[in-house]
């Protein structure tokens, strides 16, 4: 595998796409906030992020997108946009687990609790470790649950954990009731999609990659409590 | 040099479809990948269920379309896709693929209007002869356009309650019959007798074209609670519908002194509504033209066809254009 990564993250408020060399390094990225425009806005943030590394669409070789979860809308419009653009380049489209990537993203050993808002009090969460080397194990599997519910179950693990995601900005008030949690980064940015499929693709995790949606909710249920 | 090949990417409701049609107007491949069983278990079509099934089906879709055209993806020189109306989350899973698509290929985009390019389906067969007066009826919409040109369209009247499709559907339902209901009341109606069943015909607006279709199903509904025959109910409903249109369209062809009429979505597909239509022009010197059969309902052969008259027009989308779920038909 070779060539440049493209990477998108439309499951957010904020539209993020960044452009990776082949050995990960950062060679430009954008992040707008621009909820409910991302079908709007994300071909033009391509053609910018492009523009800004210097680089045609053919020197694209892959690309990650963020699968989910989170926007249902915004899932799709990735998603959508990522095969397009492999299916036109003929190249391979990586679908990335948003919250393990999230969790990857972190380097010092520890719990690891990437948190979605899911509106009320839910949210889309996950609990991973992240060990000495490789990628963070999961210790609660990605599900939409209520953040307290989350978080009791956490606590049970009697360590400190890192809260992580818009679920910090959006569900700050909750968190602040549980003293063993510590307060981690609301935005992640698009890159660590890249490096994530690199790592997963390194440790032969490819199954990881598929580009099925990650809704984490059956569609009859999603369509009551989220319009996306 | 009328070689450039043009995809058609729709997915506004619930059918996910792909076409590949040539600039000199050869349809070189049309796929069409209905969600009806889907949506059958909830009653109706889902949004959310329709725009999960989209994203599963739009890169299948488009591919089997290219190879029916016996075509690759780098033959494609134009991406013509539906931007409204629609189901919001349906038109973006298109239009996101579709853009993205044509900005890998750095070909030109063209966001359609669906209601008009149903009226332009009527185009895959015949030539344009503006100004040109359209029906489009369908389950989502009942319009009255004059085609006044490849990009310009004036809306003359439009449904004030339900579509003349949802109407179908909802007497059918009523009586018993399946969905989608216009083939089901269309084959029970060939049996029935209209002046056994009266229903009311519902006047014109004063000073307009609108069409109106929700007093009929209801009418229809409360003639079934008196026990009368399904088949006497359908045949009536059908006449009064086709009553109800052709009053509307026979005042349009006067007011605007076209020699023809394009009848087209779904509804049209109905070949009691057709000959009816067919006579009563007849009987004026005028002529009525439909789409293909198979072209009737949503498809994306139709997108291609509006977006290549579009762009021969010198008309071309922007990279940010977004989906527009309540467009109306004058806008292009
Ligand atoms: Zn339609």
């Amino acid at each position: 595998m070779n060539g440049n990564w493209l990477c998108i993250d439309t499951t957010g408020d904020i539209l993020g796409v960044a452009v990776l060399s082949a050995d990960g390094a950062l060679l430009a990225d954008l992040e707008q906030t621009a909820p409910r425009l991302h079908s709007s806005l994300l071909v033009p943030a391509i053609a910018e992020v492009l523009r800004l590394a210097g680089l045609a669409q053919e020197a694209i070789g892959q690309i990650a997108v963020n699968r989910g979860p989170g926007s249902y809308t915004g899932i799709r419009i990735g998603l959508a946009a990522a095969e397009a653009m492999g299916y036109a380049l003929g190249i391979d489209v990586c679908g990335v687990p948003g919250l393990w990537a999230s969790a990857a993203s972190r380097s010092l050993e520890g719990l690891y609790a990437p948190a979605l808002d899911a509106r009320r009090e839910d949210a889309f969460c996950a609990l991973y470790e992240v060990p000495g080397r490789g990628l963070p194990l999961e210790r609660l599997g990605p599900a939409m649950r209520p953040m307290r519910d989350f978080l009791d179950e956490c606590r049970t693990l009697g360590q400190p954990v890192e809260v992580m995601g818009d679920a910090v900005d959006r569900h700050g008030e909750i968190l602040r009731g549980y003293p063993f949690v510590r307060i981690g980064p609301s935005q992640m940015g698009a890159a660590r999609l890249g490096r994530f499929a690199m790592r997963a693709r390194e440790e032969a995790l490819d199954d990881a990659l598929s580009t099925a949606a990650l809704y984490l909710r059956p569609p009859a249920a999603a369509a009551q409590r989220l319009d996306g | 040099m009328k070689d450039l090949l043009c995809l058609g990417v729709e997915t506004s409701c619930d059918e996910t479809a792909a076409a590949v049609l040539r600039q000199d107007g050869h349809l070189l491949g049309s796929v069409v990948a209905s969600q009806i069983d889907l949506h059958e278990a909830f009653g109706g079509v889902v949004p959310e269920v329709a725009a999960r099934r989209h994203l599963e089906r739009i890169g299948p879709v488009v591919r089997e379309a290219l190879e029916q055209a016996g075509a690759d993806y780098g033959d494609i020189g134009l991406v013509a896709v539906t931007r409204g109306p629609g189901l919001a989350g349906a038109l973006m899973v298109g239009l996101s693929w579709a853009k993205a698509f044509a900005f890998a290929r750095h070909v030109p985009l063209i966001g359609v209007n669906h209601v008009v390019a149903h009226a332009h389906a009527a185009y895959l067969e015949a030539e344009p002869s503006y100004p040109d007066l359209a029906l489009v009826a369908s389950g989502g919409h009942t319009d009255l356009l004059l085609l006044e040109g490849p990009t310009k369209v004036r809306v003359l009247g439009r449904s004030r309650d339900d579509a003349a499709g949802e109407s179908f559907d909802k007497v059918a339902r009523s009586l018993g019959l399946g969905y989608p209901g216009g083939p089901a009341i269309e084959r029970i109606a060939g049996g029935g007798d209209p002046a056994r069943a009266p229903l009311p015909r519902v006047g014109m607006f004063q000073g307009s074209l609108d069409f109106s279709f929700s007093g009929l199903k209801t009418a229809a509904q409360a003639l079934r609670r008196q026990g009368l025959a399904p088949e006497d109910i359908a045949a009536a409903f059908q006449a009064a519908v086709f009553d109800q249109l052709w009053e509307r369209a026979a005042l349009a062809l006067r007011q605007t002194g076209c020699s023809r009429l394009i009848f087209a979505g779904g509804v049209s597909a109905n070949g009691y509504l057709r000959r009816r239509l067919d006579t009563a022009l007849r009987r004026e010197g005028r002529s009525l033209l439909v789409p293909p059969m198979d072209h009737t309902t949503d498809n994306a052969a139709m997108i291609a066809r509006l977006g290549l008259t579009m762009y021969e027009a010198g008309l071309e989308s922007a990279w940010d254009m977004g989906a527009e779920p309540v467009i109306h038909p004058f806008k292009p």
